[in-house]
């Protein structure tokens, strides 16, 4: 931890809550915790606030997509055939790649982008606007060991506003023996 | 009403009929009990169950003027987390008493289970994409998984003080990204 008061703050408190903090520290932590809850205290409100939300979260994620990016290409498909409401499409390497439309009750939006990872060490997807500005970074993607291919699962929600707003460009790059290249670039809009 | 002062006030005005205070206390306080619960309790179900019951037993106390000192309504509810942990049998027969009369006040302060995905899980998934594998693994270890700091170190082959850093240093990066007021797609 970097050891700033927020930091420390959210770490005692997720030490708290995992139950690793011993009874007796705990006993004393919890009245503090409680009388500064009541007081409005901006840290300690900041850090339980985060903690809920972040519980809430990952008990609604549980057996979806958001840890178990489905990284091999059995898994999604396995996924696949047991979502009901979902919509695939191919991404395209070095190419423009019209995104389908989907309705409104899809669930997962699954999709395969033509890489072919195989033999790297790690990789990165860089997303930039068609002009070039940074709008995010997919760190550690995982690709299909036997097809080299990134198989990717989204709850719509965000698909929605991944690949349903604008144009948009992304950088594949691996890495290698230490160096780091890129190995395909691709362009999605919304068809 | 405003519900800004502290918390002595507030539990003075809620007793006054104040539902504006009233609610001002709860939402203060209704994470605090969600921490409680979670140390003790394992599922998503048995935490927001407990947190509820909490919050039925503090809006009741409140307007029952029984809060003696309002300076320590922290310590007050604390009290009430204890008293309901140690005995949950008795708990929950007044709990259907309870929620009949104060059911509609409470829920706003108590978080149901979504059913589709919110503005935060949305969120969540944005910032999860942003960190590495492990550090995925250490979240979903920590808070899917229930696990503690020495049970995530032997599932990912590290030392337990290293686990604890690695959990509090993906928390905080969480923390940060999820804080932003739009995913990376939005603020693009």
């Amino acid at each position: 931890m970097s050891g700033s008061p927020r930091d420390e703050r959210l770490a005692r408190v997720d030490d708290y809550t995992a139950g690793v903090m011993p009874e007796d520290e705990a006993a004393r932590f919890e009245e503090e915790l409680f009388a500064d809850a009541a007081d409005g205290g901006a840290e300690t409100a900041e850090a339980l606030g985060f903690v809920q939300r972040l519980s809430r979260g990952v008990d609604w994620l549980r057996g979806r997509p958001g840890f178990s990016a489905a990284p091999t290409r059995e898994a999604f498909e396995k996924l696949r055939a047991a979502t009901a409401r979902s919509v695939y499409f191919d991404v395209h390497a070095n190419a423009v790649t019209d995104v389908p439309p989907w309705s409104a009750a899809t669930d997962l939006v699954f999709y395969r982008v033509g890489v072919d990872l195989r033999g790297y060490d790690e990789a990165e997807v860089v997303v930039t606007s068609e002009t070039g500005e940074p709008i995010k970074v997919f760190r550690d993607v995982q690709w299909d060991p036997s097809d080299g291919a990134l198989y990717a699962v989204c709850d719509e929600p965000l698909a929605r506003l991944s690949f349903r707003v604008r144009p948009f460009k992304a950088r594949v790059e691996g890495v290698k023996d230490g160096k780091r290249e890129t190995v395909a670039e691709l362009v999605l809009r919304p068809g | 009403m405003t519900t800004e002062g502290t918390a002595a006030d507030l539990v003075v005005r809620a007793h006054g009929g104040d539902r504006g205070a009233e609610s001002e206390l709860c939402a203060r306080l209704a994470p605090a009990v969600a921490a409680f619960a979670r140390r003790r309790l394992r599922t998503a179900d048995a935490v927001r169950e407990f947190q509820q019951d909490v919050m039925l037993l503090f809006v009741d106390a409140l307007r029952r003027g029984s809060v003696e000192d309002p300076a320590r309504v922290g310590g007050f509810v604390l009290g009430i987390c204890k008293n309901l942990a140690r005995d949950r049998v008795r708990q929950r027969e007044r709990r259907d008493a309870l929620w009949e009369m104060y059911a509609a006040d409470v829920l706003p302060h108590a978080p149901d289970a979504p059913e589709h995905a919110s503005e935060d899980v949305v969120r969540l998934e944005d910032c999860l994409t942003q960190i590495t594998q492990r550090a995925r693994e250490v979240v979903w270890l920590s808070y899917g998984e229930a696990l503690s700091h020495a049970e995530i170190a032997e599932r990912l082959r590290i030392s337990e003080a290293n686990a604890r850093v690695m959990r509090h240093r993906t928390l905080a990066a969480l923390r940060d990204c999820m804080a932003k007021t739009a995913t990376a797609w939005e603020a693009a």
